[in-house]
Formats: structure tokens, sequence, C-alpha cells
């Protein structure tokens, strides 16, 4: 059972010379994190580079952190703004009509009656339930896409994922809401 | 999950992905969804970029007492060659030199006219200097750019 409290605790550690300290703060929250930059990337590697960035820039960062606040929103903002400099950097180079449409699908998707009929149970049950789930969350707009990511991946309250993406509370919950009437129509089409 | 001290609305505000407290079917879809773990070795590859990235950082103590003894050999060194020069040593191994029948006929005494004339304290100084010097440089190569350690856990 996770403490609060403890990752800053880890960091204070860490930016005294405590290295121990800070391999374990990387322990604690890599699979977390790496999940989070999968759900945004959908690649492996690129979600270790975001994720493994994230970490690098969190260290180089721990004299000018301010620790009495919690450490993962400001973790998080970081990996985040990373997986969309490389997004734009697949954008810049990409030739393929499908990943330029990304963008018209999800104004698409956003533009449809939100999807109140609930899933159906086998859903659940399907061997490839990790593609389709990444797929369904890929058809959201971005805004969408990275409080569901956040949520599903972290253990962020939602004043947490506020912080994190630089928005307020209530639209955090807002857009989260939104968001998964979006999935079921996404899942619904990709079933 | 609960945390110690935790508002009871902060605790109910975090996304709990367990069937008892769930809100709705997306999210017991996506809870069935196994978390992908962490690329092996993970945390070593972030502990070596960090130990790239990040910048050298060297002792002050240790680089002044560095600094201290370059200065000293420099110091010595110029005493010794004074010494050497102004104190007739360099005369003596040039006349041991030329003469190498005084040297094999009376070894003890080229030998205490050596030791009288050279400047030993010097000589030991310049050469504990440069011991020290080493021991210094070793310790400030070792520090300065050393990657911290994952734990004995770590991935």
């Amino acid at each position: 059972m996770e403490q609060r409290g403890a990752d800053e605790a880890l960091a204070r550690l860490a930016r005294d010379g405590d290295d121990a300290a800070f391999a374990t703060l990387v322990e604690r929250n890599q699979q977390r994190v790496f999940n989070f930059a999968y759900r945004l990337l959908g690649d492996y590697d690129e979600a270790a580079d975001a994720a493994q960035h994230g970490f690098v820039q969190l260290y180089l960062s721990l004299p000018q952190l301010d620790l009495a606040r919690p450490l993962r929103p400001w973790l998080y903002r970081i990996v985040r703004n990373r997986c969309i400099d490389v997004i734009r950097q697949r954008r810049t180079v990409s030739l393929s009509a499908a990943e330029d449409a990304e963008d018209d699908n999800g104004t698409a998707l956003e533009s449809r009656l939100p999807d109140a009929d609930p899933l159906p149970e086998e859903l659940a049950e399907r061997a490839d339930l990790q593609q389709l789930l990444s797929a369904a969350i890929h058809r959201l707009p971005a805004h969408y896409r990275d409080v569901v990511a956040l949520r599903y991946t972290s253990d962020l309250s939602f004043a947490e994922v506020a912080e994190a993406l630089g928005i307020p509370e209530n639209t955090a919950r807002i857009r989260f809401h939104r968001a998964k009437a979006l999935l079921r129509t996404a899942l619904r089409e990709l079933m | 999950m609960e945390t110690p001290g935790e508002p009871q609305d902060r605790r109910e505000d975090r996304l709990e992905l367990q069937d008892d407290v769930l809100q709705d079917d997306v999210d017991r879809t996506f809870s069935r969804l196994a978390p992908l773990p962490a690329p092996h070795g993970f945390t070593t590859g972030v502990l070596l970029a960090v130990a790239a990235a990040r910048p050298v950082r060297l002792s002050v103590r240790w680089l002044t007492a560095a600094i201290a003894c370059v200065l000293a050999i420099g110091l010595l060194g110029f005493w010794a060659g004074q010494a050497l020069v102004g104190g007739g040593t360099l005369e003596l191994l040039a006349t041991l030199a030329s003469d190498a029948d005084a040297l094999g006929t009376t070894p003890g005494e080229a030998l205490l006219a050596l030791l009288d004339v050279a400047p030993w304290i010097e000589i030991l100084g310049i050469g504990g200097a440069l011991g020290a010097l080493t021991v210094l440089l070793r310790h400030l190569g070792d520090t300065g750019r050393g990657a911290p350690r994952a734990t004995a856990g770590g991935a």
C-alpha cells in the first residue's frame, strides 16, 4: 500500500545526493508512467523513451522543485509533453493518410451523440482487449485522450490530473466523463 | 486505495479499478487490462541517462587540495633547481660522471659528498606532492561523473 508523501520524501533524499533513493523513486513509478506514455503513443519503444525522459528531467529538476507539493502531477506533465512532441514529430515526417486523419476521426467521434448503452460483457473477455482499448483511446480527440490515459494508468485524483494537464479540476472531470461515452462509441465500432 | 490521513472525498475521487467500487462498464473494461510491465532494465537506463546528463560535480575541497599540490610541486621544484645549481650538486655529478675511476675507487666518499649537497628534502617533497596529486586526481575522476547505483531490486 502506497503512502502519501513517500515519493516526495524519496525526492528530497535524492536531491541531497542519495542516488539509491532516486532509483527507488523510479522503480515505484516506472510501470505507471510507462503505461501512461504507452496509452498516448501506442508504441512500446517510444513510450519507454518518453518515460525515461520524464525521470531524467525529474532528476535534473530536483534542486528547483517544490517538494511540498505532490510530485506525480509534475512528472506526468513532463512525460505528456514529451509524448506530444513525439506525436508532432510523427506527423511532420508521416506521409500516411491514416495518421493525418487521426484528428479528423477524433473530431467526427466527438460530434456524435454520446453512447449511453453499456458495453457488452463479452468485450472484457476478448484476447485482443489491449489492442482494442488502445485503438479506441487513439480515436479520441487529444484533450480527451490525455485525461483517459492518466485516469486509467496512474492513481492520480482528478485534482492531480488537472494539475498535470494544466486545466481546472472540473474540466478534467467533465472531459473524463465525456471521453467514456466516446470510448463506448469507439469500442462498438471496433468490435 | 486508502492513504492514511487522506480526506474522505479524496479517497472516493481516486479511481479504484476494483469491481466493488467501479462506476460503469468502461471502468470495468479497463480494469480487466493488466498493465504492461516496464521495459527490462528501465531503471538502469534512467540512471545511466542521468549520469550522462547531469553536470560534473567536483568537490571544492578536493579540487583545492589538488591545486595546492600542483603549487607545491612547482615551488619545491624551483628550490630544488636552485639547490642543484647553486649548491654544487650538478657540478659534483658532472665530476663523478667524467671521472669513473674516482667513483669506483672511493664510492663511499662520492656518495657522502652527494648526500651532503643534493636537495633531498625538496626532492622528497616533490615525490610526496606528486603521489598526493595522483590520489586526488583519481578521486576527482571517480566522483565527478559517477553513475547512481540501482537498488538490489532494480530492473
